[in-house]
């Protein structure tokens, strides 16, 4: 770990860091002062335009431009306990494989989704600003959850009667990440149809990430978000399928996979946020078939099509389905051609799954 | 007295979680009840304030804990990250849940 000795300096107010600098007994202390002075007015002002121009809409904020392209990893252990970011350092952008799986996929996990949003979307880290990738491994003791908190990915070590560790699969990885991606961009309202559109997206960029790390063409991709995470004593192969929403899994203690494939069987309900991982399902099986029916790999036409969709200003925060599909067909016949073959097999995957795109 | 516990969410939704399992404490050992029972008292499940909402984070789960001891019932929701009283709770609820899960 790399030694930190002035911590102190960044919880002091900037008047007493001033005094610090007047006053300093020693050149390095004065210098320390300054340096932190200067380092946090820079972060002030740009917390300050990033207050102001979330107030007038403006759709982003000043660059720092310093790590463009370059993936920056650190990955802590948590010990089992629950205080973030965790008891220690276990591996640093570069070093050697830990011998620790859940470190080691966290840390591979990060990278594969970090190049995935680089080489295919030009699109640097979550931000787009070139954000460090931090996680925590080994949260807490039997957790049976991974969640992104707006700074750094989360990964309980998993129950094991019901779940293996959450970092055991890359799509899960990309998955959280890319929720990251989704409020930085989108920003679509976490219940009911903007909710859902968010878990789908997050599960289309998570199987993207998967399905490029393996080099598949989508007639060799499985479709499936999680498979692995479940142990042997459970009734299924993974959280959910983009191909056959509804099939995942059927477990006498975790029920059957509730996801609908169409509209017609969109579920009405209070529980998860108005069914945003139920839901999902309508618009995941549309990304699959337009996926498919383009053929090749999915992240160079559909996924391209989804990922500027989530760019897209005319997508509001609490849009629709339909608002959405309508969007997808928008960017589908700018990127690819008004009235192609593109826009008509996105056209066709909407209407399939019973979603208008008039 | 009874401790039903309802999970919403987390990366997916499981309707099996989310149906509930209910832990009753007079068909618990002796042991494992008295232990349940100092988390319930030190939780002050009949005496804690709701959390107030806050816009959902992705992927969090929800809790539903509902105590029922004699003529008494609180329902209680709330969201990830949970106070470690309430999170101590819900693991040994979820533990003894799972303990008792037919082998398949």
């Amino acid at each position: 770990m790399t030694p930190h000795r002035h911590s102190i300096f960044c919880i002091l107010p900037p008047h007493l860091l001033e005094h610090v600098a007047t006053n300093a007994k020693t050149p390095a202390q004065r210098h320390r002062a300054l340096s932190t002075l200067a380092t946090d007015s820079t972060h002030r002002a740009m917390r300050a335009v990033r207050a102001a121009s979330f107030v007038s809409g403006a759709p982003k904020q000043p660059r720092l431009h310093a790590f463009e392209g370059k993936v920056r990893r650190t990955i802590w252990t948590a010990r089992s306990e629950r205080a973030l970011p965790g008891a220690a350092v276990a591996r640093t952008e570069g070093s050697k494989p830990t011998g620790d799986a859940a470190v080691d996929e966290a840390y591979d996990g990060l990278g594969a989704t970090f190049d995935y949003y680089w080489h295919v979307h030009c699109r640097s880290s979550i931000d787009d600003e070139g954000m460090a990738l931090d996680a925590t491994v080994h949260f807490g003791r039997e957790y049976d959850n991974a969640f992104w908190n707006g700074e750094r990915m989360v990964f309980g070590d998993g129950d094991g009667e019901l779940f293996n560790r959450f970092t055991a699969c890359v799509d899960v990885i990309g998955h959280e990440l890319s929720h990251g991606v989704i409020e930085d961009e989108a920003q679509l309202q976490y219940f009911n149809q903007s909710g859902a559109l968010n878990e789908s997206c997050a599960d289309v960029f998570g199987t993207l990430v998967r399905q490029r790390l393996l080099n598949q063409a989508v007639d060799r991709a499985d479709w499936l978000i999680g498979a692995g995470l479940f142990t042997s004593g459970v009734k299924g192969a993974a959280l959910r399928s983009l191909k056959a929403p509804g099939t995942a899994y059927d477990d006498p203690a975790l029920g059957k996979d509730p996801q609908p494939d169409h509209m017609s069987k969109y579920v009405h309900t209070l529980d998860d946020n108005g069914g945003v991982h139920i839901n999902s399902g309508i618009p995941n099986r549309a990304f699959y078939l337009v996926a498919t029916a383009l053929g090749g790999h999915a992240w160079e036409k559909a996924g391209r099509i989804w990922y500027e969709t989530l760019r897209d200003s005319r997508l509001r925060p609490n849009a629709s389905f339909c608002r959405f599909a309508g969007r997808t067909v928008a960017n589908a016949a700018r990127l690819f051609g008004s009235n192609g073959d593109v826009e008509q097999a996105v056209r066709a995957a909407w209407e399939t799954v019973g979603v208008s795109t008039k | 007295m009874r401790i039903t516990l309802r999970t919403q969410g987390g990366i997916a939704h499981f309707p099996g979680l989310a149906r509930g399992v209910t832990v009753d404490l007079d068909l618990l050992p002796a042991e494992a009840a008295a232990a349940l029972a100092d988390l319930v008292a030190k939780a002050r499940l009949f005496d804690r304030d709701e959390p107030p909402a806050a816009p959902p984070a992705p992927d969090a789960r929800t809790y539903e804990l509902v105590v029922e001891d004699g003529e008494r019932r609180r329902t209680l929701r709330v969201v990830e990250p949970l106070p470690p009283d309430l999170q101590d709770l819900v693991d040994r609820v979820g533990r003894l849940a799972r303990s008792s899960r037919p082998v398949v």
